[in-house]
């Protein structure tokens, strides 16, 4: 533990040091991306990474996540804390509902039915036009404030992101170093050895995709509250899909990894916008290149033990 | 009686993998499982632990049927199974392999696991006590931080026996402990056997070696096609033209 | 309710649906040699439409060459695909291979988007004749292309898996590769075949359904999740489950969108898809017995 907290040290230092010496909004604004995705990933990570469980419908529970607190600071006038912990609520409900009977699912069909959750609360965003806004969507979001602070500028909602990753970074790693992490880092082996020491692998399951959602939620509110404006095409099979490569790419089953790949796909898509129609082949040419040569994700690159990588 | 299976029975299309049997397993004794390829016996441990349900027939254990817990609870209520292939979690260090069947019994709440409180610190410290005299036991203290990957064969089968006595159980089923060992390997298993007997556990197990079933088998059973064809004494198994048959062929039984 | 309304929806339920079955079809194919999901299966399908329009439209080559040059070009795109991106990992995880295929989609949208833009594309029908009539509603003679294209093929496939040695070749592959391998089967070039037949496949079903749905670079995706769900449905690994939970999507989309309202077509049978995945996990055409005695 006290190993990791030294990286991170260094590394949070380096992220809060940024907007000190990069005054541009337009690449604060790009940071504070990185930070929501690192948030939804670091939750799919012990996920997919230590449960072994796939979820192709991460995007749903960010949509969850976001409209909730959207619709309910915007249209009813609730605080945007009450807003937030809503779509947890929300989200958690959902999320044990697709978790129970999905305990019964295994690779493919498990990415089959939560691809399947993920279309069903876009096609709700497109259609439910009364509460949603429709395709549309809907704006004015209010701000949200913290200890009285107004976070309504890059640089304060900077800050307000990167600490929450910085947190939820620490209850992730205190998760996986805890008899729970073991106990989820033993799903990884088949099925029928975590449980005939008495694991119960169901538990597990189900805890780690209702972790998973309880991220991407929350990610979701503090994006809605950053954008103001939130529409159904921000909440596609695409992010989802991307949320998963993010993963992957960074290193499975790695809360570094999680951080990295979050990093390099959010960067990436905002380099190669200069190539404008070759941007597609570029980024397809390198997730290719990557999983060939580096089927381990980029953590890999470096050598000997990361974090809690195994 | 420990543990009891009545008309036990299993298909697998229009194969009866396990057919209508009776065992009794007394408590503190040795119990041999043996039969030739195919004949049932790593089915029978699979319907013991719960890993497939029967079609037919009870488990009794502790005097309770258990046919309808799962294979984790069966665990919990004292039944270990060792795996016939050694299938060690290769993510996690030896220690940790123990120290997953110890969490079992003594693990603080999520709560206190997340915010690191002082308890959590004090139970890790108490079950890391306990699985190194597991580890010392087996004589696999020395290799506490390796992952499984850099064991010797002998060295992840006697782990595997150590993450199942973590659990602390009553009832060991073990799946032919000794293939594949050399014969060192294979006294120093026998002797595992012989002192987890004196401490009072109720062993059960599969082997093809006939010789270590002679030496530490109160009882054997024979299986063959899923039935139970013999019991007794190793020596009245031994005798037993029935069995002789079974393993030799009927050129054998025909008295040529 | 309308009986000729309801026939009609019906009908062109059996055509989308087709296009599903084809596509489910092209999954299964790939998943029994290598059992990953390829994503860029939609993309055969795009390639296949656009391709042929620059054949047909632009180069003014006559329909049948056309088609046929468009077929063995999109087959050799699938041939390469697998060549230069599966072929050269070495220890393969299954959501590794996933994710080149993911790749593999993203770069093959690319390379269409750069070379046809991002217009959308619209092709004659074959057969430039008025629709037929039965019982009220009517069917339009690329409806019957579509139909007779998915009939002839899985024909082809269904003999080509029973009585061919290749064919049950690859079937033994899919049951298992390490025997197969020890049998001397070639297991590399059979997955090389897999991803040959069904990117022909995909090319066919684009190739017949532009006329009707039009077509560009994007529009692969959402066919592909929609012949997933047929393949997932149908039972993953039975081609021709595929076949019959294809039509059963496309036929409840279609009377979805026009009984109930066309915003909540595809949700509601998603969620039709997600209660027969509850209720029986290895598809409508998976066994029970199946399931428990793989988890082993």
């Amino acid at each position: 533990m006290r190993k990791e907290l030294k990286g991170l040290v260094i590394f949070f230092g380096l992220i809060f040091l940024f907007p000190l010496l990069v005054k541009s909004p337009y690449y604060i604004g790009v940071l504070v991306f990185w930070g929501i995705y690192s948030i939804i990933t670091l939750g799919l990570t012990i996920l997919m990474g230590y449960a072994g469980q796939i979820s192709l419908g991460q995007a749903g529970f960010f949509a969850v996540g976001a409209y909730t607190s959207g619709i309910l600071t915007t249209r009813f006038g609730l605080p945007p804390w009450l807003g937030i912990l809503a779509g947890l609520g929300l989200s958690l409900l959902l999320s044990l509902f697709l978790a129970l009977p999905s305990l019964k699912l295994k690779g493919h069909y498990l990415a089959m039915a939560t691809l399947g959750f993920g279309e069903i609360v876009h096609v709700v965003l497109n259609a439910w036009v009364g509460v949603t806004g429709g395709p549309s969507g809907f704006g004015e979001i209010p701000a949200l404030s913290f200890l009285g602070w107004k976070l309504d500028s890059e640089m304060s909602f900077f800050y307000f992101t990167w600490g929450w990753v910085f947190l939820f970074f620490l209850f992730s790693l205190s998760l996986l170093k805890s008899p729970y992490g073991r106990a989820l880092r033993s799903l990884h082996a088949e099925e029928r050895i975590p449980l005939s020491l008495g694991v119960n692998v169901y538990f597990y399951k189900v805890f780690a995709f209702l972790w998973a959602a309880f991220y991407a939620s929350f990610a979701g509110s503090l994006y809605a509250h950053f954008m103001t404006f939130l529409s159904p095409s921000s909440f596609t099979l695409i992010l989802s899909i991307l949320l998963v490569l993010m993963i992957v790419v960074g290193g499975l089953g790695n809360l570094w990894g999680a951080l990295l790949g979050a990093g390099i796909l959010t960067f990436l898509p905002e380099i190669l916008r200069t190539f404008e129609d070759f941007e597609m082949l570029i980024y397809g040419t390198f997730l290719i290149l990557v999983m060939i040569f580096l089927p381990k994700g980029l953590v890999s690159l470096r050598r000997g033990k990361v974090a809690t990588g195994d | 009686m420990l543990l009891e299976t009545k008309n036990l029975t299993r298909y697998f299309g229009g194969v009866k993998a396990v057919d209508g049997v009776d065992i009794e397993v007394k408590e503190g004794t040795i119990k041999g499982i043996i039969g030739p390829n195919g004949a049932g016996k790593t089915t029978f441990f699979h319907l013991l632990s719960g890993h497939l349900p029967p079609q037919k027939g009870w488990i009794k254990f502790k005097g309770e049927i258990i046919n309808h817990l799962p294979p984790f609870e069966r665990a919990r209520k004292g039944i270990g199974r060792v795996f016939q292939q050694p299938s060690p979690f290769e993510n996690l260090t030896l220690m940790e392999n123990i120290l997953i069947s110890l969490d079992i019994s003594n693990s603080p709440s999520l709560f206190t696991s997340l915010l690191r409180l002082p308890s959590l610190g004090k139970s890790e410290k108490e079950k890391e006590k306990q699985a190194i005299e597991i580890l010392h036991f087996l004589n696999l203290e020395k290799k506490l931080h390796h992952f499984p990957s850099s064991l010797t064969h002998f060295e992840r089968r006697k782990m595997e026996i150590g993450r199942v006595l973590a659990l602390n159980p009553s009832l060991l089923l073990l799946d032919e402990p000794t293939a594949g060992l050399s014969y060192r390997e294979k006294e120093e298993i026998k002797e595992i056997i012989w002192e987890l007997k004196e401490k009072g556990l109720t062993i059960l197990v599969v082997e093809h070696d006939m010789e270590l079933i002679t030496d530490i088998c109160e009882e054997v059973v024979v299986l063959n096609f899923g039935k139970k064809i013999a019991e007794g004494s190793p020596w009245e198994i031994k005798n037993n033209p029935l069995v002789k048959e079974v393993y030799l062929g009927e050129e054998y039984a025909s008295g040529s | 309710m309308n009986w000729q309304n309801f026939l009609q929806l019906v009908l062109s339920g059996i055509t989308i649906g087709s296009i599903y079955a084809f596509i489910g079809i092209g999954f299964n194919i790939i998943y029994n040699t290598t059992s990953i999901i390829n994503f860029a299966q939609g993309e055969f399908v795009m390639l296949g439409g656009l391709i042929l329009y620059s054949f047909h439209q632009s180069f003014h080559i006559p329909l049948i060459p056309a088609i046929l040059l468009t077929l063995i070009l999109v087959t050799l795109i699938g041939i390469g695909m697998e060549r230069l991106t599966l072929h050269p990992v070495k220890n393969p995880t299954v959501l590794n291979m996933i994710i080149i295929t993911i790749g593999c989609s993203i770069f093959l949208k690319g390379v269409a988007l750069s070379i046809w833009g991002r217009e959308v594309y619209h092709l004659p029908f074959f057969f430039p004749r008025p629709p037929f009539r039965i019982g009220g509603a009517s069917i339009t003679t690329q409806s019957l292309v579509v139909w007779v294209a998915l009939i002839i093929s899985s024909a082809f496939l269904y003999f080509f898996y029973r009585f061919t040695l290749l064919g049950k070749a690859m079937r033994a592959c899919s049951v298992n590769p390490v025997a197969a391998r020890l049998m001397g089967i070639k297991v590399k070039s059979l997955i090389t075949l897999s991803f040959a037949l069904a990117a022909f496949l995909g090319g066919l079903a684009g190739v017949t359904i532009t006329p009707i749905s039009l077509m560009d670079y994007q529009r692969g995706s959402l066919l592909a999740l929609k012949g997933f769900a047929a393949a997932v449905l149908g039972g993953l690994g039975k081609e021709f489950g595929a076949i019959l939970a294809g039509m059963a999507l496309g036929i409840t989309e279609s009377l979805v969108a026009g009984y109930i309202s066309s915003g909540y077509k595809d949700a509601v049978s998603l969620l039709i898809l997600l209660f027969i995945l509850f209720v029986r996990p290895g598809g409508i055409m998976g066994s029970k017995e199946e399931i428990s005695l793989r988890e082993l």
